[in-house]
């Protein structure tokens, strides 16, 4: 080799060096003496906005418990918080930032399922840490080839099974109609209650589609209508749903109507307004104003230590429980806080116990809870918590 | 002159000498492993000012050039991607430093002017610049271009967006209208014949042409911006086109002012990304030129960079070959150096080794030990031993100081040691002189004996001498005796008258007369033969004597007692007398004896010449006629007797030694080894001076040289 060429090669090689540099110096990041860094990708704007300003209250309800009580091995926890819209794109440039930029810990508390989808890639790729986010599709519990995302919630194909159960046991009824948006939420959803009938022999009536973050949802309700099936499962944010749901009852179509966790209840119940008919909601946490669980009664004072006048929800409570998830943890790597061991942690079998819910990992299990709790709107615009769909929710 | 060369050479004896000489041999050896480092350490500098000036900037400046040509080639790429104008200023900051490194570099290239290579370094390098800054300008626009093309794209992201939200609840409103009569939540529906018109299912055909127009319209515009074939455009603005054309028409048709009004903004817009100066396919068709272009020059730059590298990595060659012939040199010197440095070091080291052990070691040392040894062996009084004072150097002079302190100090001693000396000089002197004694008896023995040799010669030729006249007396008394007795008978006889009588007695009276006289005449020499034999054994002084009468009568006494005594003795004697030889001052009985003696030998020499060659020949006829000669001179006042034979003579060795006492050739029983011996003597105590000639079996010359009248001094001495 000559001295020309070789001057080459070594300018090669030290540059591919600065690139290995880069990619390794992962090891503490977004872990300080003092702090322990979050980030947040969610919509807080758009058609699904209250869900991600919902998570991020809970979040910071846990968090700022965790800080008051001296935060997790004198650390306190920090949540940098990105608005996506509910948008992929978006969800893609605030995960990039958070990792690259804001060099945090671990990402938490997404919102939705085609924002996940293209943000996981990137924080599997930087082996950050991507927990609970605010959607139950199928492909964030792929324990195989997922290393970095931690689940909290049920997956959308239990709520949908719970749907199914109640309405076959609760209602005899089989003939099951779908509307939903034209995301990978939408078709998650739509294809796990395929499965969900498939399951009990039964198929699906009809499907509306409508597209993602509009209120276009006339079309497929006129759709949904000219099969005129028993119930339909409502597959969307809550603002499309309403409009779905009041225009159903305008035209006089008047199914059983049910949708899941993701439609984000609060705003659902305020878009909704008074109704002279019901509309049950799948759970993925109990209800947040629960007397006999002691996580709720937490999250109520954690959440009145920060924001008395917020209003309590499904959301924020699973926000609250995510931040509870992630801080018991942290709390378990001591003071030597790395990902590793968070990670660990999170696909150990030894069970979380937070305050009455037990979340329960496996090596091949990153989903901590399978509970599904049924909830039904009353004409007052209150969820209640049910048992079936039989149960009187009027009051 | 002659004095100053013979000091100096005498000098270089003289330790001092030797040892400067050493040191200056040594110290020219130093002086010269010196200068030959010096000469080295030059040679090795100006090698090295050959590598440090030359070869070295050379070969650093080619280096130079290849790292830089390689960094410049490197930071190409990283200019073409850079993703923001602030980035590429920062990546141009940097390469114009890089640039002007190169730059200066490529002058010191020319300024050192390599051979035939560097002008194309120097093109290539040129070329690699200018396609840099090249790369710069056309990356600034594309920067710029995609800067746009980020914008058209957030711009058609939006498009589709505002597509999705504002066309599609359009729609949606448009059909379920249509289908139900329905517009609000609360307000009643339409009449059927009014919601179900062919008007509102036309208006509802083209929200929905608008709506796919519009998608298909955006799907081109997204198309055309991961569209990397330029020739690809066309055909998609050509699409685009259609597909506005169908948008336009249905917009003109939708005959429905609130929604245009509404969705018209949109389709301006998209005719804005579509068409407008600077549109969608126009950014990207120019990105495509540009990037094409860049990938070009990238890809020229990489060639030039592999020429470059090529044309530099000969340069560094050349370098390196002038740098290695240099180190070679070098290293030549290098060898040179310790070469001769370890030579004349091994020369030094064994010259002072040599000094050290053969001069200083051996030569002084020793020697100085020896003295050393000499100055204990005396001062235990060994004094009589003489100090070695050979040589001419400092050692000898104290060794020649120190013998004479020796002697000083043994005449000191001796001075002590007189009186026992004294004592023991006089008994040894008794003794001595009673040796001395014994041995004078024993010469006078051996001298009588000597004398009673010659006598015996002698008297055989006396006897001899005496033996004629006397036979002649006898002879003349017989006849005289029988002259007489006839005499009586002529007396008696009567027969005979008187006058015979008469005369026969007066002729026997006559013949008796001359008997009588030859008698006395005989009786008479016999008589003188004696007389002279009385007065030899007498002895006696100088005296004026007839020299040839001396040497005639006794070659002939030797000559006759050689016969008396050898038998088959033959010799033809003769003699050729001057005259004028006169009468010298000689004690004739002492010159006589030294006659004798010589021609005795010349009979002993000639006889046994003869015997000899009849042993050889086997036979009496050999031919030899043994002769001497005999002969005197006058010579001023010196008269010169030779006695010359043609004898067996003498071998040079033998002449040499023939005056020594006790020197004979003779069988031990006759001779003493005196004769000449007491010869030479006393030829000296005439004053004169016997010669010796003699061929090794040819002759023998004896010349006798006597003053007519010997030095007063010598006659005192008798």
């Amino acid at each position: 080799m000559t001295a020309a060429k070789r001057v080459l090669a070594s300018a090669a090689l030290a540059s591919s060096a600065l690139s290995l540099g880069l990619s390794g110096a992962t090891a503490e990041t977004g872990v300080t003496d003092t702090e322990i860094v979050f980030g947040q990708s969610a919509a807080y704007s758009g058609p699904a906005g209250e869900l991600g300003k919902g998570m991020r209250l809970g979040l910071l309800a846990a968090f700022e418990e965790a800080n008051r009580a001296g935060g997790v091995n004198g650390r306190q926890i920090k949540l940098i918080q990105l608005d996506d819209g509910y948008e992929p794109d978006r969800s893609v440039e605030n995960t990039r930032f958070l990792i690259e930029s804001e060099e945090v810990f671990a990402l938490i508390g997404a919102v939705g399922t085609p924002t996940s989808r293209s943000a996981t890639p990137i924080a599997e790729e930087a082996g950050v840490p991507y927990v609970a986010p605010f959607t139950g599709a199928g492909f964030l519990r792929d324990h195989e080839t997922l290393s970095t995302v931690v689940n909290f919630r049920a997956s959308y194909q239990q709520e949908v099974d719970e749907i199914i159960d109640r309405l076959i046991e609760d209602r005899g009824i089989t003939r099951v109609g779908v509307l939903y948006q034209n995301d990978s939420f939408g078709r998650t959803v739509h294809s796990s209650t395929i499965k969900a009938l498939e399951n009990r022999g039964l198929e699906l009536v009809t499907d509306g589609v409508y597209p993602r973050n509009t209120t276009a949802v006339k079309t497929a309700v006129f759709d949904l209508q000219l099969r005129d099936p028993d119930a339909v499962i409502f597959v969307g944010a809550y603002e499309p749903v309403a409009t779905a749901v009041k225009w159903a009852s305008k035209i006089g179509f008047n199914p059983v109507f049910v949708t899941i966790s993701f439609v984000g209840s609060n705003a659902l119940a305020t878009e909704l307004g008074p109704l002279n008919t019901g509309v049950f909601v799948t759970q993925v946490v109990p209800h947040f104003d629960s007397t006999d669980l002691e996580a709720a009664r937490q999250y109520r004072n954690a959440l009145d230590e920060i924001q008395p006048e917020a209003p309590r929800g499904f959301v924020s409570f699973e926000g609250y429980m995510a931040g509870r998830m992630a801080i018991a943890a942290l709390e378990s790597c001591g003071s030597d806080i790395n990902r590793e061991c968070f990670l660990t942690r999170l696909r150990s079998a030894e069970p979380i116990q937070l305050g009455g819910m037990t979340l329960r990992f496996e090596s091949d299990d990153n989903q901590g809870s399978d509970e599904v709790f049924l909830t039904a709107i009353n004409s007052r615009g209150e969820f209640v918590p049910i048992r079936t769909l039989n149960d009187d929710f009027s009051k | 002159m002659m004095a100053a060369m013979k000091k100096l050479l005498a000098a270089r004896h003289r330790i001092a000498t030797q040892l400067y000489a050493a040191l200056s041999f040594t110290g020219l050896v130093t002086v010269a492993a010196i200068l030959v480092a010096w000469q080295s350490f030059e040679q090795i500098d100006e090698t090295q000012k050959r590598v440090t000036e030359e070869s070295f900037p050379e070969l650093v400046s080619a280096f130079g050039i290849a790292q830089t040509t390689g960094s410049l080639v490197a930071a190409a790429p990283r200019l073409t991607s850079a993703s923001t104008l602030d980035e590429l200023e920062a990546v141009i900051m940097e390469v114009s430093g890089v640039k002007q490194v190169f730059e200066e570099q490529l002058g010191d290239l020319m300024q050192f002017g390599f051979g035939g290579g560097s002008g194309q370094v120097v093109e290539f390098s040129m070329e690699l610049i200018e396609n840099i800054g090249a790369i710069e300008a056309s990356m600034r626009e594309l920067l710029e271009l995609r800067a746009r093309s980020a914008e058209f794209r957030l711009q058609l992201a939006e498009m589709e967006k505002q597509v999705r939200m504002d066309l599609l609840p359009e729609v949606d409103n448009q059909f379920f209208y249509s289908v139900t009569g329905f517009t609000e939540l609360d307000s009643d529906p339409d009449p059927k014949d009014v919601h179900l018109s062919v008007l509102e299912i036309d208006r509802y055909r083209h929200l929905t042409n608008l709506e796919k127009g519009a998608n298909v319209a955006v799907q081109l515009l997204a198309t055309s911006v991961i569209i990397n074939d330029q020739a690809q455009l066309e055909p998609l603005r050509e699409q685009f086109e259609s597909a506005f054309d169908g948008i336009q028409s249905s917009l003109e048709r939708l005959n429905q002012p609130e929604v245009e009004s509404h969705v018209s903004p949109l389709f301006e817009k998209l005719a804005d990304l579509g068409f407008s100066p600077g549109n969608g396919f126009d950014i990207r068709y120019l990105e495509i030129e540009l990037e094409e272009q860049q990938r070009e020059l990238l890809q020229s730059n990489r060639s030039i960079a592999v020429e470059l590298v090529n044309d530099v990595e000969l340069l560094v060659g050349a370098s390196n070959e002038s740098v290695a012939e240099a180190s070679q040199a070098t290293e030549r010197a290098v060898q040179t150096t310790r070469t001769l440095l370890l030579a004349l070091g091994i020369g030094g080291l064994s010259g002072a080794l040599l000094i050290a052990w053969l001069f200083i070691g051996r030569f002084l040392l020793t020697r100085l030990e020896s003295l050393s040894i000499r100055m204990r062996g005396m001062a235990r009084g060994e004094l009589e031993e003489a100090v070695d004072v050979s040589g001419r150097d400092e050692i000898a002079e104290m060794a020649s100081a120190l013998e004479i302190f020796r002697r000083h100090a043994l005449q000191v001693q001796r001075l002590g040691l007189v009186e026992n000396l004294a004592n023991e000089l006089q008994e040894k002197n008794a003794a001595l002189e009673t040796v001395l004694e014994d041995l004078k008896k024993a010469q006078n023995q051996i001298v009588m004996r000597e004398k009673l040799a010659a006598l015996g010669e002698l008297t055989a030729g006396v006897a001899h001498e005496i033996k004629n006249p006397l036979n002649f007396v006898k002879n003349f008394s017989e006849a005289s005796r029988e002259l007489l007795e006839e005499l009586e008978e002529v007396a008696e006889d009567e027969t005979m008258d008187e006058e015979e009588r008469k005369e026969e007695i007066e002729s026997i009276h006559g013949l008796l007369n001359d008997n009588l006289k030859r008698i006395l005449e005989h009786s008479g020499r016999a008589n003188r033969i004696v007389h002279d034999m009385l007065r030899m054994g007498r002895g006696g002084g100088f005296q004026r004597t007839e020299i040839n009468t001396l040497v005639d009568e006794h070659a002939k006494l030797a000559y006759h007692g050689a016969r008396a005594t050898t038998d088959g003795f033959n010799l033809t004697l003769k003699s050729e007398f001057d005259e004028n030889a006169g009468k010298p001052e000689v004690i004739s009985q002492d010159l006589g004896r030294v006659i004798l003696n010589m021609v005795s030998n010349a009979c002993y020499a000639t006889h046994d010449k003869r015997l000899k060659l009849e042993e050889k020949m086997g036979s009496s006829q050999t031919g030899y006629s043994p002769e001497l000669k005999l002969g005197t001179k006058r010579e001023g006042d010196m008269i010169r007797i030779t006695i010359r034979d043609n004898g067996s003579g003498m071998p040079p060795e033998v002449k040499d030694k023939i005056f020594n006492p006790f020197f004979t050739t003779k069988p031990t029983d006759q001779g003493t080894g005196l004769g000449l011996s007491l010869s030479n003597d006393i030829i000296l105590q005439h004053g004169g001076s016997i010669a010796v000639e003699s061929k090794d079996g040819e002759f023998t010359e004896m010349i006798i040289m006597i003053p007519d009248s010997p030095p007063k001094e010598l006659q005192d001495a008798i």
